[in-house]
């Protein structure tokens, strides 16, 4: 689905879009408690399900910038407790290079946040939501890389 | 035709004004690259006599440009045409390119014409300017053509001493010397055959003399000669010869869909990539390197004689000076010329 | 350089005799100052090859094009990882290529030539006299300091001599590096820059990339058989295309950061994507950034078919936690 393209107003109207990969063995476990738990975060984010945190190609990190996201989250199992057994571990080589390479381009590197949280975390989950909304608020919308097609 | 001066410091002003009413496009340096852009300042545009990466077919014929709007939003089908095109002066054109926009005209400007470059290319007045050196790739005299020759231009400028000699070639390079005529002054008697002469001297820089005398009927029985093979080896499947090639002018047409709206775009495309006849089926006619390569110097040598009666090289020798594996069109010409059918 | 010519021509005239298919090497170019690959595929042809301070190129890639065929290739030191590379991902068959290895004094960057030759002066021969390329011309000698002529990826360059190789030619080259000389100073000078600043340019010199695919067309390390970028789908599928046909600037950032991202760890330096590019876009800051951030978090590549990105260790330096 198209992410539609922010429409400022005013200054205080822009509310930011954050797309979140989710791993479904732990993050998406860990999100869903934070809803049973009626734990509180903001409503900013766009939540994907993904078989684990190393399916996300850095390629839909681009994209989901490029079409209208002003930050992206990718949330994991905790290194060594993948259902995979290994896959969070190229996750974790694979996006930390790729932050230092988005960082090297000029581009804020807190609009990539990736955190590992386990399916017992709901609280942290919360947390980290609650932290990149403020993080992102403090940046503003991203137009750096945004599509200028439309 | 009319022939006045522009002293040379007269220039640059004369351009200033120019840009209050016209959009100017003229040649300006980008990490010792010259490109041809929208100057907001006369202090940006690079003169001299170099030649620019991307040709200035460019600001015709853009390598990406949006056609349409459309929207489906409740049901509908709205669709808003993005034609558009500013009064524009394109400054600093040499010889080689002004002849490229002869070449683009055949193709677009035939039935059914091509709108958006058509209504570009008459919001546009040319100002020519020749050559005052010949670079080492160059061969335009091959086609005909001369570094000091304005034909194409609507304004034509050499440099000759300390002064241009102004050629003032069409209509609308008339209305608009006319109109800016206190930059210029009378022709004085000597200039025009200091021009003459300055075109003997740069016809003898020439380090290539190139003959295409017979040559889209002599490719015509190459079709399946060997050496298209055998010159493909080196070829990398890149598109620098046909993205920087002032004549090439294959494109492509997309849309661009996001949700219930979208934009349909052509933008320019190449002979050299594999996508580019291949079928949706999966099939593709010129499936091997060497049948695409064929195909860009069929295109360039024969099939544009042959369609339109006009050369479809210009002999700017841009692609033979950025090809980083050095196919020289020069030489495939020469080559061509002595094989054995 | 004339008996390194000597050389490599009897070498290739034997390989073709003994069974080689396609040797490939170098020969002269067309414009001053410039040579260019070539296919030798009869023992009489070995003799138009060459080997001087222009043969720029690595023409590892085109062994992948003859993937039937008995091969061998001329290899420098920068271009004989590109062999090991892509034999590892099975892209090669080594056991069918002959690789040849020649000693490189470095390579003489052409524009610099060209500024100092008078127009139109055939270079008839090459020596290499210690520090210094003499050119041989009709008018006389021109001399060129390498620390002031050498490409600059050939002034940081410690692998003059190739390794790996099954015949080695020539004799033992002299390293050219200038120890003074910092290889990662244009990375760090980008590093330096406020993230504006970084912003700009990187702005400017993706925006004028013309997406001509030169740059993944020569890499080595691009072996993919289908390209991610590659326009394989009609576009009103444009749903499967990762990047959008027409040039803009958010997809030609897609694009380069893919393609570095794509050979991260896997790029061998040649930097021969930095040399085709026609709007000279400095790719190789790119590259080796990837490669000095590989270096300083896992501790360098380590032996295996795909590189760093492919392995893991558990203690891998962790900012995520």
């Amino acid at each position: 689905m198209p992410v539609k393209e922010n429409t400022v107003t005013n200054a205080n109207a822009w509310e930011p879009k954050i797309v979140a990969f989710l791993c479904n063995w732990c993050s998406y476990a860990g999100a869903d408690l934070a809803g049973v738990s009626r734990l509180k975060y903001p409503a900013n984010i766009r939540i994907i399900r993904v078989p684990c945190s190393s399916r996300v190609n850095p390629q839909f990190i681009l994209r989901a910038l490029q079409r209208g996201a002003d930050g992206v989250l990718v949330v994991g199992c905790h290194p060594g407790d993948c259902h995979y057994v290994t896959g969070n571990y190229f996750t974790r080589r694979r996006l930390t290079l790729f932050k230092s390479l988005l960082e090297f381009v000029g581009f804020e590197p807190e609009r990539l946040k990736v955190r590992w949280v386990s399916a017992a975390e709901a609280g942290r989950f919360a947390e980290t939501v609650k932290e990149m909304v403020e993080e992102i608020k403090l940046l503003g919308p991203n137009r750096r890389l945004q599509d200028s097609m439309l | 035709m009319d022939s006045k001066l522009l002293k040379k410091e007269k220039l640059l002003p004369l351009l200033d004004e120019l840009r209050k009413e016209f959009l100017l496009v003229a040649p300006v340096e980008e990490d010792a690259l010259l490109f041809y852009r929208p100057v907001e300042s006369v202090a940006e545009i690079k003169l001299g006599s170099g030649r620019s990466v991307v040709p200035p077919k460019e600001w015709f014929f853009p390598q990406a440009e949006s056609l349409y709007r459309y929207s489906t939003e409740g049901g509908g089908l709205v669709l808003e045409e993005t034609l558009a095109a500013t009064p524009a002066v394109l400054f600093g054109i040499h010889p080689c390119d002004l002849r490229s926009f002869a070449v683009l005209d055949a193709v677009f400007l035939q039935e059914p014409v091509d709108r958006y470059y058509t209504l570009r290319r008459e919001k546009t007045v040319i100002i020519g300017i020749s050559c005052t050196a010949v670079c080492p790739e160059c061969f335009c005299s091959a086609y005909g053509i001369s570094p000091v020759e304005g034909t194409g231009a609507d304004v034509h400028l050499s440099e000759v001493g300390a002064v241009y000699m102004v050629e003032v070639l069409t209509p609308k390079g008339k209305e608009l010397v006319a109109r800016y005529q206190e930059f210029f002054e009378d022709q004085v008697a000597g200039v025009a055959e200091a021009k003459e002469a300055r075109k003997e001297t740069l016809s003898g820089q020439f380090t290539v003399r190139v003959t295409v005398d017979g040559l889209p009927a002599k490719l015509g029985s190459l079709f399946d000669h060997p050496y298209w093979e055998e010159l493909s080896r080196r070829c990398l499947g890149c598109g620098i010869c046909t993205y920087v090639c002032p004549t090439c002018h294959c494109f492509d047409i997309t849309d661009v869909c996001r949700g219930f709206e979208g934009k349909r775009f052509r933008c320019w495309d190449a002979c050299l990539f594999r996508d580019y006849t291949l079928h949706t089926s999966g099939h593709n006619p010129r499936h091997a390197l060497y049948q695409r390569l064929r195909n860009r110097f069929f295109h360039k040598l024969k099939y544009n004689h042959d369609r339109y009666a006009i050369e479809g090289c210009v002999g700017c020798g841009r692609c033979v000076a950025l090809c980083p594996v050095n196919i020289d069109i020069r030489e495939v010409i020469a080559t061509v010329r002595g094989l054995g059918e | 350089m004339k008996e390194l010519t000597e050389s490599l021509r009897q070498e290739a005239s034997r390989l073709l005799r003994e069974g080689v298919e396609v040797f490939i090497g170098y020969a002269a170019g067309s414009l001053q100052a410039s040579a260019r690959p070539f296919f030798a595929t009869r023992p009489e042809e070995a003799a138009e090859l060459v080997f001087n301070p222009f043969c720029v190129h690595n023409l590892v890639k085109y062994l992948v094009r003859f993937p039937d065929k008995r091969t061998a290739v001329v290899v420098k030191g920068c271009d004989g990882g590109a062999v090991s590379r892509l034999a590892e991902e099975r892209h090669l068959d080594r056991e069918k290529i002959t690789v040849v290895g020649v000693p490189c004094g470095g390579m003489l960057e052409r524009e610099r030539v060209l500024a100092q030759l008078p127009p139109a002066t055939r270079i008839e021969a090459v020596e290499e006299r210690g520090n210094t390329y003499v050119l041989h011309t009709a008018r006389g000698e021109y001399p060129f300091e390498k620390k002031a002529n050498l490409a600059a990826k050939c002034l940081v360059c410690v692998r003059n001599n190739p390794v790996g190789v099954d015949l080695l030619l020539g004799k033992e080259a002299m390293p050219v590096a200038d120890p003074e000389r910092d290889p990662l100073e244009g990375v760090k000078a980008v590093e330096a820059l406020p993230a504006g600043e970084k912003a700009a340019f990187w702005d400017r010199v993706f925006g004028r990339c013309l997406r001509c695919y030169a740059c993944r067309e020569v890499c080595p390390a691009c072996s993919c058989t289908q390209c991610a970028f590659e326009q394989a789908v009609p576009g009103w599928q444009q749903g499967a295309m990762w990047v959008e046909k027409a040039k803009n600037l958010p997809d030609s950032y897609h694009y380069h950061l893919i393609r570095a991202f794509h050979v991260a760890g896997r790029c061998t330096g040649c930097a021969e994507c930095e040399r085709v590019c026609p709007v000279r876009i400095p790719l190789m800051l790119l590259n080796q950034k990837l490669a000095k951030e590989i270096e300083a978090l896992f501790g360098g590549a380590p032996a295996g078919a795909c590189g760093p990105l492919c392995a893991y260790a558990p203690d891998d330096p962790d900012q995520f936690a």
